[in-house]
């Protein structure tokens, strides 16, 4: 997470902590999503400092897309384990299927 | 067709009306890309949802599409009728409160997944018609619908007694009503006069000699699309094997290594898009 000011304040950024005036009443949580409304807000509330989250953060770590492979790998294999030995044009096949599986669960995690 | 045979395809609700309006426009010689347009104008929900559609990833036009007329042009007759087919069918989904064991949703995603795949792996096989192959993905399990139209919690227990069993759903269809899903979206395809190409993916969909029919490139690609849907996803199907598909189908598409991962992105990208132009909820 950074810290920014008003002028670098994009719609979509995502705030990392709340949001609190000069006299420490929170006007806007964490995690809330900055969109056009708030701007005007902001502007208005004199506001100018914000922690937003990095694209960074809100990424699958490393651990966590290999996880998400790992279960995608298994629930294809098990529909398949009466298919034999695979040429190498249907592993290929294979192993594209649990990518695309993979992608969809990730896809669907970050839209929950 | 015996009587209950047609009783499933006359029980369908009928399309609405601007739908048959269109449909009959079309066969008839002298309808210009204007009298499609100043039909659907009437209908201003279809005519944002064909536009958008159109723009879409899932048909690659370099220039935007700002009219019906424009969309007729560019696409032709036969394919604005089959878009307006589609988005019809789509809101007709909308009628069907989810059954546990049928559930309307997960036919939908899986409809547009089959529709998404065949249509991108056709285009990258340079075959024909790969934009009729669209279409005949998001339709080729219209026969479900059908049926589960008609005989309602009989054919949700027989689902679920075929998914039990690990039996397969074509041939307990078939034995309870003597029409299995993909005989009956086939039947629903002609009325309907949609082309050959769509009605035979349609029907042949489960065929397990797919390199004698006079379609099967097409077939084949909706094939190795549905198998690959329920690959990804294991809803309504009837067992949790799915069916390998046999070398004939990798030598009737001439699909090589490398083809798989040249098209990935692709399908996910369009896929998305697709979700939310098509959505019925």
């Amino acid at each position: 997470m950074h810290t920014v000011n008003i002028e670098n304040l994009k719609l979509g950024m995502i705030l990392a902590k709340p949001l609190k005036n000069r006299f420490g009443q929170v006007m806007l949580g964490e995690n809330v999503k900055i969109e056009e409304k708030h701007l005007n807000m902001f502007k208005m509330w004199g506001l100018d400092c914000f922690v937003v989250f990095d694209d960074s953060d809100l990424q699958p770590t490393k651990a966590e897309k290999d996880e998400i492979r790992e279960l995608a790998k298994n629930q294809v294999l098990n529909h398949i384990f009466n298919w034999g030995i695979l040429s190498e044009l249907e592993d290929e096949y294979i192993e594209y299927i649990i990518d695309l599986k993979a992608s969809l669960i990730k896809k669907d995690i970050n839209n929950e | 067709m015996n009587e209950v045979n047609i009783n499933i395809i006359e029980n369908f609700p009928t399309l609405p009306t601007v739908y048959s309006a269109i449909l009959s426009k079309i066969q008839d010689n002298k309808t210009t890309a204007k009298d499609i347009s100043d039909l659907l104008i009437l209908d201003q929900a279809s005519t944002f949802k064909l536009l958008s559609l159109v723009n879409s990833s899932i048909f690659s036009f370099k220039k935007k599409i700002t009219t019906i007329s424009e969309a007729v042009t560019f696409l032709g007759f036969n394919e604005v009728r089959d878009t307006i087919l589609t988005l019809a069918v789509m809101n007709m989904m909308k009628l069907y409160r989810t059954n546990k064991n049928f559930n309307i949703i997960e036919l939908w995603k899986h409809s547009i997944f089959v529709g998404i795949f065949s249509k991108i792996v056709a285009k990258n096989l340079n075959l024909a018609n790969y934009e009729e192959l669209f279409i005949a993905g998001i339709l080729h399990d219209i026969g479900k619908l059908a049926l589960y139209n008609s005989y309602q919690n009989t054919y949700v227990d027989l689902i679920k007694f075929s998914n039990e069993n690990n039996s397969s759903l074509i041939i307990e269809e078939k034995k309870k009503f003597s029409l299995n899903h993909s005989e009956v979206g086939a039947l629903l395809a002609k009325k309907w006069n949609l082309s050959k190409v769509i009605t035979d993916t349609i029907e042949y969909h489960h065929s397990k000699n797919i390199e004698q029919h006079e379609n099967s490139s097409a077939i084949a690609c909706i094939y190795l699309a549905n198998q690959s849907a329920n690959l990804i996803w294991n809803f309504n199907t009837a067992s949790d094997i799915i069916e390998k598909p046999s070398n004939s189908i990798w030598e009737i598409l001439n699909i090589k290594k490398g083809f798989f991962n040249k098209i990935k992105d692709e399908i996910l990208n369009t896929y998305e898009d697709s979700l939310n132009i098509l959505k019925i909820n």
